[in-house]
């Protein structure tokens, strides 16, 4: 069974479409989260060291 | 403007990379190109602050300079009093842009990224004191590297002769494939991690617990875990952005993180957080202290020297943070851990008290997660607020 599963998520266009999905996932929750406005997620708190 | 801060800073990054990336896939040479964008964009990043690009502009004459001459001098000579003092007169501005704020109005000395530019400068020193740098630099590549724009404002700290060696590399268009791949999916992790899980946890937890505890203690606690979590997630953003742009730009900069959570003990998690500044603090502060204890014979005990080696890169650490009681603290903290975890594994090394099974394992990233929230806790200066 696990290595079915293995051979599965090898192949190149599942792995394709895992990023696909990953990358749209982020666009879109970035999109509903600030819509059109120039986001400003606040600063970084490294920035101040 | 600040670095990977806003949308519009994202925007004028993809215009202004388009075609180093044209360049890359068709196997050309991309790096003068990328020298003439890192001048444009710290002219946008500093527009907004005109004492701030005079500082930069100050600071940046005042390092090439410093090691341009200890380069020149050390070819001929090498004294041990010349080499402190140039280490030094390179942390100088860095030193006086922190401790001048709380002595005087004087502000103008810091801009957004002295700490890490420093970091970059006193690294030149130290390696051309151990003969890694022979040669004098060419001034386009020096100042290439100190300003080199995506880790501009909070690192990761890269070292010269890596650095180097990514700008002599011949990359085909094929290689530059991965490179532009690698670097756009570290950026799409960037606003996973900064623009949508640190953000949630800054507005949905952090500035909401006011609702969600129901007593001091709670409070507190659901702090610790949460700003844990959001300084993770913040930096760990912010860094995923700069390597990112550096891999675009066709410069592998060094990682600054890897799972810092699951770590099994103290001394992993600082080979897993914040890696580029920790390894600097190994290799320039605590290895060059044991060398030199060990060659002047004070202490010869070698676990006396190891935790006073520890104490030493802590306390300087926790002082680099800030003057403020919560990073001197921060930092004694974590020596502590150090020192009594250096105890425990010299300990367990004769007596096998402590089995290494899965349970252990686990119960081993359990506690040291909770060891390390309570520091970051610390951190935080909550602890140090009245009332909650």
């Amino acid at each position: 069974m696990f290595k079915r599963l293995k051979v599965f998520f090898s192949n190149q266009k599942v792995k394709w479409l895992g990023q696909f999905t990953y990358y749209l996932l982020i666009l879109l929750l970035l999109f509903f989260m600030y819509g059109f406005n120039s986001a400003s997620s606040g600063n970084y708190i490294y920035n101040d060291f | 403007m600040t670095p990977y801060g806003s949308f519009t800073f994202f925007f004028i990054l993809v215009i202004l990379l388009a075609p180093t990336v044209i360049l890359g896939l068709r196997g050309r040479r991309f790096h003068a190109y990328n020298m003439f964008v890192t001048v444009i964009a710290l002219g946008i990043i500093f527009a907004s602050s005109l004492q701030q690009a005079v500082a930069l502009i100050g600071f940046t004459i005042w390092q090439v300079s410093l090691i341009k001459s200890y380069i020149h001098y050390r070819k001929k000579r090498n004294s041990d009093l010349v080499f402190y003092l140039a280490v030094v007169l390179s942390i100088l501005p860095l030193a006086m842009s922190k401790l001048l704020p709380y002595f005087s109005t004087i502000t103008f000395i810091g801009f957004l990224g002295i700490s890490y530019l420093t970091f970059k400068g006193t690294q030149l020193v130290m390696e051309t004191r151990d003969g890694l740098i022979k040669e004098d630099l060419p001034i386009t590549r020096l100042l290439y590297f100190i300003l080199f724009f995506p880790t501009i404002s909070s690192g990761p700290i890269d070292r010269y002769r890596r650095f180097v060696k990514d700008l002599d590399a011949q990359i085909s268009g094929e290689q530059y494939k991965l490179y532009l791949y690698e670097g756009i999916n570290k950026i799409f992790r960037g606003f996973l991690y900064k623009y949508i899980i640190g953000y949630s946890i800054n507005y949905y937890v952090i500035s909401k617990l006011k609702f969600i505890a129901h007593s001091p203690l709670e409070h507190h606690l659901y702090y610790m875990y949460a700003y844990s979590l959001y300084l993770f997630f913040d930096f760990a953003g912010y860094s995923a952005f700069a390597i990112g742009v550096s891999y675009v730009m066709g410069i592998k900069s060094p990682e600054n993180f890897n799972k810092p959570f699951i770590s099994r003990n103290i001394k992993d998690f600082w080979n897993r957080w914040h890696m580029s500044l920790s390894f600097w603090f190994r290799d320039y502060v605590y290895m060059r202290f044991i060398f030199w204890m060990t060659k002047k014979k004070w202490i010869k005990n070698r676990n006396t020297l190891s935790n006073l080696g520890y104490i030493l890169l802590f306390l300087l650490m926790g002082i680099w943070h800030g003057l403020e009681a919560q990073y001197i603290i921060y930092g004694l903290y974590h020596a502590l851990l150090m020192v009594a975890y250096n105890a425990f594994e010299r300990f367990n090394k004769k007596h096998k008290w402590w089995p290494q099974n899965k349970f252990t394992h686990a119960l081993s990233v359990f506690m040291t997660f909770h060891f390390i929230c309570f520091g970051f806790y610390i951190f935080s200066g909550q602890l140090f607020h009245k009332g909650v």
